[in-house]
């Protein structure tokens, strides 16, 4: 009976035929990364997260990422290596192709377990006490590198990492104390009424049962809480095999990154910022070093005073090292460079290409680099031809590419495009003749209809060419007009297209609703070159929404877009700028921010991402002309202007742009009887609309659609 | 007080047992092949391997999966971590591997690729799995299961309203089907109840084509149904299933589909079943519904372990007086060929692959550990596969050897007497009879080193005893016959025959005739309490979960037809015969010391068997103590109770009769 009920409810609702992507959909959306090709180049594995119901809770979700294989014949599906529902991340293949290492959580922490793939389940190869991530085989795979991370309360007793009971060399700027030695371990006991030892013990415990936070460091606030820790985190070595103990390579009151063998050597390249003058939050260089297996020394290879030197790739033959450099705290594009690894600053060769660029690799030739930026609106892939320096653009920017890796005669990669929000695709080495290995999203999305973006471009009044999108609702008919929702990105250094990931469901959920969708890259934007980035310096309001209004207007004139139903939506820097336009334009019938930031004077102290403040406007609030510039610029300034009803997001444990700017915002609005609602998400950060918690996900979008309906229909 | 106690027992067996190989907790410490099986193509064994995990707050067998070569190379563990992996099997294709785990908590059902993976869960039952089948075409996996404890019970327990009608509320073992190619909303495999009659499932087998399942089926998962299950036979499509026997008073079970899907073999009990008395083994032709008797081994009692390949015989089992041997029983019903003849080591775990031409098995002798082996099924010719005990080579073992002497009317009687070790010829040395239960089980030539029962033989041996386990009228292995021998008799000849094999020991001039004991387990139990009350030669009894007084034994216990057979009457029929043979009825004269052992989970033989004896032995003022043993069942199951009775034994026989230091 209870089968025939269940069979009679499920007939109407597929009956429907939905053919819009639905607001739910978002926990179908599968997402391959980690793409690593088999050394002997029959396989690629991967991992894919997905979002799988919570076994208590039917409206929560949670994200699991297991690790796949496919075969690059395409001849048999891939299949699923790791099931256990605590998931699998970053694997790595042994160097003879029979282990895969991959990192799991272990009651909390991240271990490393070895995959063997001659059969037989994983098992855990660390027990890191603080855990252990980022596994890099040795070369002869009898090894593996791992990083850790340790707190500095931690670190000054660590008799492994720190012997001889060391204390940092920089400052840690405690009021009242000459130098460091107030942090060597206080011997007496806690006594609220004794001597002041006693009474500093007593606090130290209280301090250690979270009954105080002690602030005396700069970076107080972290993404989701307020907190005086700072880490370090250092690189280990360990024998794969079980019981193996593991060795430190690196010690000391430094972050190491990025370990990578030298060819040829018993040498590792490493990152770090060896700086004894300055509090970390302070120090914002970043230097190349070869560390040395054998007694643990450090050779600098990059390091200036002022310059960050980030992404060192080591090449194939341990030859050359590239590179990305930038002057530190500037808004710019790092410079990609390459270098012979024992080279000189007068070395350096600058590669001509004005994009950020997210991966870089040797051919294994050393004669080419394939590096990943992000240009106009996709994710490409480049080749730099090492010999003459010129770069090739080999994948459109229609798309963006995501995780790649490289063999001698095959490029693998995971992609997006409009057609399907993630999968994994073979090509040559031209990028040509690309094979789509999985069915991630494509089988559910043949159900659906989707809206493909049209690019339009224009020339502000800069001169600088500004690209948008309008996308049509999905069940358009010709000669019907629809409202259409303006979305702007946040960032402001953010870029968006039809290679972005991030807002695919989004964008295509409003096409569902009914709406046309209309966005930009507006001056200041990432992945149009340094001085597109910095157009907007000293200017975030007035010239950005000139040119997001203008792809507005010219998205009207294509002459399918009710202007009496404009709406506007979107996050951060974002939701700074739909507070500026609706406090000096009145065309939209609602409007909504989330995460935004209102009052860039109160931003700098509330919120971790404060450094935008001297970036951009060039000092601090108590400068008065920089004052003058940030309260221009602050949409709190215009309250009184705003007339378009407003609906205003925020995470509850957003510490990136902090919650009392909106509600100054919120608070001023409602004082003056405006028509404005303030929506908090508990728990939630900076990130949840990317990867929070997929109900409240699925609730910031419905809220948003929802209160656009009280006013558009 | 008890944690010092401990501590200081723990302490002094370490420094006693300094040279020790085979103390009870180095017993514990050993490893079992629990289970073995061929692949489909015959290249590789699947074998799980058993550990005791004893930490402070656990105290459980774990199980692990192994996987080799058909020739003993390329050893992989495939299952790893501190939860039990167990009931390892192939797919049909040999391209995975399924097994067991309660990793998740319940005992579910999972794979893994044989060509390296993690492993899947399969199902999320609520229960646990039993029993489990791969359908021969790969898609689906039949796998029976109890009901579990519903919600409404777990709140009545929690509100303490659990009370329960006896025999009313039965948690049936239910077959269902697993679809491997079909999942659910909820993304887990669809599954579905196949046999929906109020009944248990016990035994089952796919007909080749995949199509049906033939099980044997139950009114209640008890024992004393389980004994006359019948068989049915089930079309998965349709769930229309038709009887293949079905008689209420007789047992038929283990049905097995010949590879050309035309037969079914089964075991069938008499009519009405008769315990203990002689088992058939039948054949069912599906074209025309006939049953045929085949004729079987020489003892009448066995195991089916499947079809040869050709669908032309039986492989088939069977306790060979102190071996175990292997014989193919021809489908016409004519012929029975002893097809392991020759086989000297004892053979255990006969398991036949999917093919049905690989046969992977357990071979041990008394001083030589168990270790997994491979035949093919033309001749029998054993490889050795695992070699799991070979941290153990070197340590010396003591010999054991089969001994004959006459029994209470000349009947031939064997037995095991196992000689202290570096026993020299002539000593006269401290003596232990243990006698095993049943009364229709046998001592066997297995390993005298183990890490389950009751008594650690090795660790005996060790200590300079001698020990005969007698195989007296009853056992089985012996023929139907001599294993019914001792029909309303128990206490009669058998307790001659056991008696009479203790004095040949003494006879060899082996055993101290001053310093003997005696111990056993359930029948054991019965003799030894028995002995205690019908002779003063035994110096120390250890006697676990005895049966002392049959009526209350037989009214209490899960196998109520079990007595009824021995006796030939319920007791309301027969008081007299049932006294007479009860124990309880001679503890008067009781003189010997006696340790009593029992858990308190037995239903076979239920603890107020041995409070019974115990209180009567108190308050007689007779030196007894009675170790209690909370959760487990007809013996110890847990390896930290399993090492408490080891132990126990050992300092218990020690104190009364000695063993090398006292000599």
């Amino acid at each position: 009976m209870k089968s025939i009920i269940l069979f009679l409810l499920f007939i109407p609702y597929l009956g429907i035929g939905q053919n819009e992507i639905q607001v739910s959909d978002l926990t179908k959306i599968k997402t391959a990364g980690n793409v690593q090709i088999t050394p002997d180049g029959k396989n690629i594995i991967y991992t894919v997260q997905a979002i799988e119901p919570d076994a208590k809770d039917k409206w929560d979700y949670n994200y699991v990422t297991q690790i796949w294989m496919a075969d690059v014949s395409g001849n048999t599906s891939p299949r699923q290596l790791t099931y256990q529902k605590d998931g699998a991340n970053n694997p790595r293949i042994s160097p003879d192709g029979k282990s895969i290492a991959f990192t799991r959580s272990v009651d909390g922490k991240g271990q490393i377990f070895i995959l063997p793939m001659d059969g037989g389940e994983p098992w855990q190869l660390t027990t890191e006490k603080n855990g252990a991530g980022n596994p890099v085989w040795f070369p002869d795979g009898q090894a593996i590198l791992f990083s850790s991370s340790i707190k500095l309360i931690d670190l000054i007793t660590d008799s492994i990492l720190n012997p001889k009971k060391e204390l940092p060399e920089w400052p840690t700027e405690k009021a009242g104390f000459k130098d460091n030695s107030y942090l060597s371990t206080n011997t007496a006991k806690a006594n609220p009424d004794g001597s002041i030892d006693q009474i500093r013990a007593y606090l130290s415990m209280n301090e250690k049962d979270n009954k105080a936070k002690v602030i005396t460091k700069l970076n107080l606030q972290e993404e989701a809480r307020v907190s005086n820790d700072l880490s370090f985190n250092h690189i280990y070595q360990i024998e794969v095999k079980p019981q193996a103990k593991s060795i430190p390579l690196t010690s000391g009151f430094y972050s190491f990154a990025n370990p990578q063998f030298i060819e040829g050597t018993d040498e590792i390249l490493v990152q770090t910022d060896l700086d004894k003058t300055e509090h970390p939050d302070r120090s914002f260089e970043s230097e190349v070093y070869r560390l040395s297996l054998a007694n643990h020394s450090l050779t600098k290879v990059l390091g200036k005073k002022g310059m960050s030197y980030g992404q060192a790739t080591i090449s194939p033959s341990g030859k050359w090292i590239a590179f990305t450099q930038s002057p530190i705290l500037s808004v710019s594009v790092p410079k990609l460079s390459i270098m012979p690894l024992n080279g000189k600053e007068s070395d350096i060769m600058i590669i001509n290409h004005d994009r950020n660029v997210n991966s870089i690799q040797f051919s294994e030739d050393d004669k080419n680099l394939f590096i990943t930026s992000a240009s106009n609106g996709g994710v490409a892939l480049y080749l730099v031809d090492l010999a003459t320096k010129a770069v090739h653009v080999l994948s459109s920017f229609d798309e963006g590419i995501g995780s790649i890796d490289f063999s001698k005669d095959k490029i693998a990669f995971s992609k997006i495009a409009v057609a399907s929000p993630s999968e994994l695709f073979l090509a040559d080495t031209k990028m040509q003749n690309q094979k789509l290995l999985t069915d991630l999203n494509t089988s559910w999305l043949k159900t659906k209809t989707l809206s493909t973006p049209q690019k339009f471009s224009f020339k502000n009044e800069k001169g600088l060419t500004v690209e948008y999108w309008v996308m049509k609702p999905t069940n358009y008919t010709p000669g019907k007009k629809y409202p259409a929702m303006l979305e702007i990105h946040g960032g402001p250094t953010a870029m968006w297209g039809p290679g972005e990931a991030s807002m695919w469901h989004e964008f295509q959920y409003y096409c569902g609703k009914g709406y046309v969708v209309v966005y930009a890259n507006p001056r200041g934007s990432g992945g149009y070159g340094e001085n597109f980035m910095r157009a907007n310096i000293k200017d975030w309001g007035a010239g950005p929404t000139s040119d997001v209004l203008k792809s507005l207007d010219a998205a009207v004139s294509l002459g399918f877009i009710d202007t009496s139903k404009l709406a506007v939506t979107g996050g951060s820097y974002a939701g700074y700028l739909i507070a500026w336009i609706i406090s000096h334009d009145n065309r939209f019938k609602a409007a909504c921010s989330q995460r935004g930031v209102y009052d860039l004077t109160t931003f700098f102290g509330e919120g971790n991402a404060w450094r935008l403040v001297p970036m951009y406007f060039g000092g601090y609030p108590w400068q008065p002309d920089v004052l003058k510039t940030l309260e221009h610029e602050s949409p709190i300034t215009y309250v009184q202007n705003i007339n378009t009803p407003y609906l205003m997001f925020h995470g509850e444990n957003d510490l990136r742009t902090g919650v009392i700017q909106g509600e100054q915002m919120y608070k001023s609005l409602k004082v003056m009887g405006k028509s404005v609602e303030y929506v908090r998400h508990p728990g939630a950060t900076h990130e949840i609309t990317r990867s929070g918690n997929n109900r409240q996900r699925i609730d910031q979008m419905l809220r948003a659609w929802e209160f656009f309906d009280r006013f558009i229909h | 007080m008890k944690t010092i106690l401990i501590l200081f027992s723990f302490l002094s067996l370490s420094l006693v047992h300094a040279q020790s190989n085979w103390s009870p907790e180095q017993c514990l410490q050993l490893k079992n092949i629990t289970a073995t099986i061929a692949s489909p193509d015959g290249a590789k064994v699947l074998y799980s391997v058993r550990e005791a995990i004893m930490t402070e707050e656990r105290s459980e067998y774990v199980n692990q999966i192994w996987l080799c070569n058909a020739d003993g190379s390329n050893q992989t563990q495939l299952t790893r971590g501190d939860k039990n992996n167990a009931n390892p099997a192939w797919s049909p294709d040999g391209k995975w591997i399924s097994f067991t785990s309660n990793r998740d908590g319940k005992t579910n059902l999972y794979s893994m690729p044989v060509t390296g993976g993690e492993s899947e869960k399969l199902t999320d039952v609520k229960s646990g799995i039993a029993n489990y089948a791969w359908n021969p075409d790969g898609n689906s996996i039949a796998f029976s299961m109890a009901d579990a404890v519903s919600d409404q019970d777990e709140k009545n327990k929690k509100g303490k309203n659990d009370w329960y009608f006896v025999d009313e509320e039965i948690k049936q073992n239910r077959l269902f089907i697993l679809n491997l190619n079909k999942k659910d909303t909820a993304g887990k495999y669809a599954q579905k109840k196949l046999v929906n009659e109020e009944v248990t499932v016990n035994d089952f087998n796919w007909s080749p084509d995949g199509k049906q399942l033939v099980y044997s089926y139950s009114k209640s998962p008890k024992a004393n149904d389980e004994i006359t299950s019948d068989i049915s036979l089930i079309n998965v499509e349709t769930g229309i299933s038709k009887p293949i026997s079905s008689t209420p008073k007789a047992g038929e079970s283990n049905p097995i589909f010949s590879p050309d899907g035309s037969k079914i073999v089964f075991y069938a009990s008499t009519d009405p079943i008769d315990w203990s008395g002689p088992e058939m083994i039948k054949v069912y032709n599906l074209a025309d519904g006939k049953i045929t008797r085949l004729k079987s081994g020489p003892n009448d009692e066995g195991q089916i372990i499947g079809w040869t390949a050709d669908s032309k015989n039986i492989i088939y089992s069977e306790a060979n007086k102190t071996l175990t041997s292997i014989y193919i029983l021809s489908v016409d019903g004519t012929t029975v060929t002893e097809w392991s003849k020759g086989e000297t080591d004892l053979i255990t775990g006969v398991t036949l692959n999917d093919k049905n031409n690989k046969i992977t098995f357990l071979k041990q002798n008394p001083s030589s550990l168990a270790e997994a082996f491979i035949t093919g099924t033309s001749t029998y010719a054993p490889v050795k596969l695992t070699t799991v005990q070979a941290g153990h080579s070197g340590k010396p073992l003591p010999k054991t050897e089969v001994i004959k002497w006459k029994g209470a009317d000349g009947r031939e009687i064997e037995g095991l007497l196992t000689y202290p070790l570096n026993y020299v010829a002539g000593q006269k040395v401290p003596f232990i009879l243990n006698v095993h239960g049943g009364p229709s089980g046998v001592f066997v030539q297995n390993c005298v080193v183990g890490n389950s029962g009751a008594y650690p033989i090795a660790a005996f041996a060790e200590q300079g005893y001698a020990i005969l386990r007698p195989n007296p009228r009853g056992s089985t292995g012996y023929g139907a016959d001599f294993r019914m021998a001792n029909r309303s008799d128990w206490g009669g000849k058998d307790y001659i025959d056991i008696m009479n094999g203790v004095d040949q020991v003494i006879k060899m001039g082996v055993a101290d005739s001053a310093r003997m004991g005696v111990m056993g387990w359930s029948y054991g139990g019965f003799i030894s309490s028995w002995i205690v009350g019908h002779t003063n030669r035994f110096k120390v009894a250890s006697i676990g979960a005895p049966v002392v007084d049959l009526v209350n034994q037989n009214l209490t216990d899960d196998i109520n037809g079990f007595l009824p057979s021995y006796f030939k009457a319920d007791p309301w029929n027969d008081w007299a015969t049932y006294d007479a043979h009860s124990p309880l009825r001679y503890v008067q004269n009781v003189k010997t010391p006696v340790l009593l052992q029992h858990c308190e989970g037995d239903q076979r033989v239920p603890i107020t068997n041995g409070l019974m004896f115990y209180n009567a032995l108190k308050r007689r003022n007779v030196t007894v103590r009675m170790l209690a043993m909370p959760r487990q069942a007809h013996g110890p199951v847990e390896p930290k109770m399993n090492l408490k009775v080891f132990e126990t034994n050992v300092e218990w026989m020690n104190k009364y009769i000695g063993g090398k230091g006292k000599s």
